[in-house]
């Protein structure tokens, strides 16, 4: 496997010290790392997850618009932060391995490194509200 | 090392810089440290490219006493990395002129300015790779590559910075890429493991890093560089018994000089 940018590996070392769920994905949104507390919520290691598409996350997570309705690709966050370079954030409902839904803020910002080259996003789940199996 | 003086004598007290002549007689200058004035010899080809890893004085402060700089009948090529904010030639014009300088560079005669983003490209038989390091601020490592043979240079780089371990999986380690298979590597050699400890961050590699980087990335010959000032020649000795390596080991010295 190819070495990541210098931006990504930084970005790695930074997550894998957070205590919130943090995945990182390249340009093309393939999923490149997620941190232990992103494994505590799907259940799976991150080094037993091997590559995959971001949105197998997402599935994962089982992740909706906070009314239960799904969300559509163009409104979800990494998706306005791949293809719009933007930051995004929107509040969402999530299942995790337990069967807990939670509401949950997702935010994810564009990579942009040195040379403004797009190297992909970085998604943040905030817990943001009550717990309801 | 950037310390100059009887104790340093052996390893030499200049600043970073590096010399690399291709088979056509190209003449590359891998950082414009203070041993770059010795490149004032009538040797000098009618053109000189010198790569800049990044822009801290010690690496360049010898572009001052550069003659060729300042002659008409040579032409002189800056390389640095590219930045979000300012180009090269105007973040150098930072430290050559007024008060710092006495001379602009923009009154020098045959200067061109290159700013690098990560990628390839070719100076005469040399094929140069560049690409972003850790080490704070925009910072290159270069790969130069000729007839099979491949140099790296790294001469300040801290790859194991926020790993609870090292060396890790390539992928995840800064510089791997440019230093694969690399018949030479000239790499940053700084700091002991206790030393470390409270320098982790200043973008600098613990000894025992950077002999764990040379083994994993597969070097040949590892030449240690950009040793600590406030190591002395003694010291630096006792740094390089080191033993169980894949690669030759060879203390990087002033005025030392390999065929690659």
């Amino acid at each position: 496997m190819a070495q990541n940018p210098i931006e990504i590996i930084l970005l790695q070392q930074w997550a894998s010290m957070m205590t919130v769920p943090i995945w990182i994905t390249d340009a093309a949104g393939e999923l490149l790392y997620f941190n232990e507390p992103t494994e505590d919520l799907i259940g799976v290691r991150f080094d037993e997850a091997g590559e995959m598409p971001a949105s197998i996350l997402s599935e994962r997570f089982s992740l909706c618009n906070v009314d239960g309705t799904p969300v559509a690709d163009h409104d979800r966050p990494l998706m306005i932060a791949l293809h719009k370079l933007q930051p995004a954030q929107r509040e969402l409902q999530m299942m995790d391995d337990a069967g807990q839904k939670k509401i949950v803020s997702d935010t994810a910002i564009p990579i942009i490194g040195e040379g403004d080259r797009p190297l992909g996003a970085l998604v943040i789940l905030w817990e943001s509200g009550d717990s309801h199996s | 090392m950037g310390r100059a003086g009887v104790e340093t004598a052996g390893y030499g007290g200049d600043t970073s810089c590096v010399e690399v002549r291709g088979d056509n007689g190209e003449v590359v200058v891998l950082d414009a440290g203070s041993g770059l004035a010795r490149l004032n010899a009538e040797s000098c080809p009618p053109r000189v490219d010198v790569l800049l890893t990044h822009l801290h004085m010690d690496h360049i402060q010898g572009l001052g006493f550069f003659q060729p700089l300042f002659r008409e009948d040579v032409e002189v090529h800056l390389w640095g990395p590219v930045s979000s904010t300012m180009d090269l030639g105007e973040r150098l014009t930072r430290y050559l002129s007024p008060p710092l300088f006495p001379v602009r560079l923009r009154d020098l005669p045959k200067l061109e300015f290159h700013d690098v983003r990560p990628g390839s490209f070719t100076v005469g038989t040399l094929t140069i790779t560049a690409d972003m390091v850790i080490h704070p601020g925009p910072t290159l490592g270069y790969r130069v590559e000729s007839n099979g043979s491949s140099l790296a240079y790294l001469p300040d780089h801290e790859p194991a910075l926020g790993s609870r371990q090292f060396p890790k999986p390539p992928e995840w380690t800064s510089g791997y890429d440019l230093c694969r298979d690399i018949d030479t590597l000239i790499h940053d050699f700084q700091y002991t493991p206790e030393e470390y400890v409270s320098r982790q961050g200043w973008g600098h590699s613990s000894m025992p890093h950077a002999l764990a980087f040379a083994d994993q990335v597969g070097a040949r010959r590892f030449v240690t560089f950009h040793h600590d000032p406030d190591h002395d020649d003694t010291q630096l000795d006792e740094f390089h018994q080191v033993e169980g390596r894949s690669f030759e080991l060879i203390p990087g010295r002033g005025g030392l000089t390999l065929e690659v």
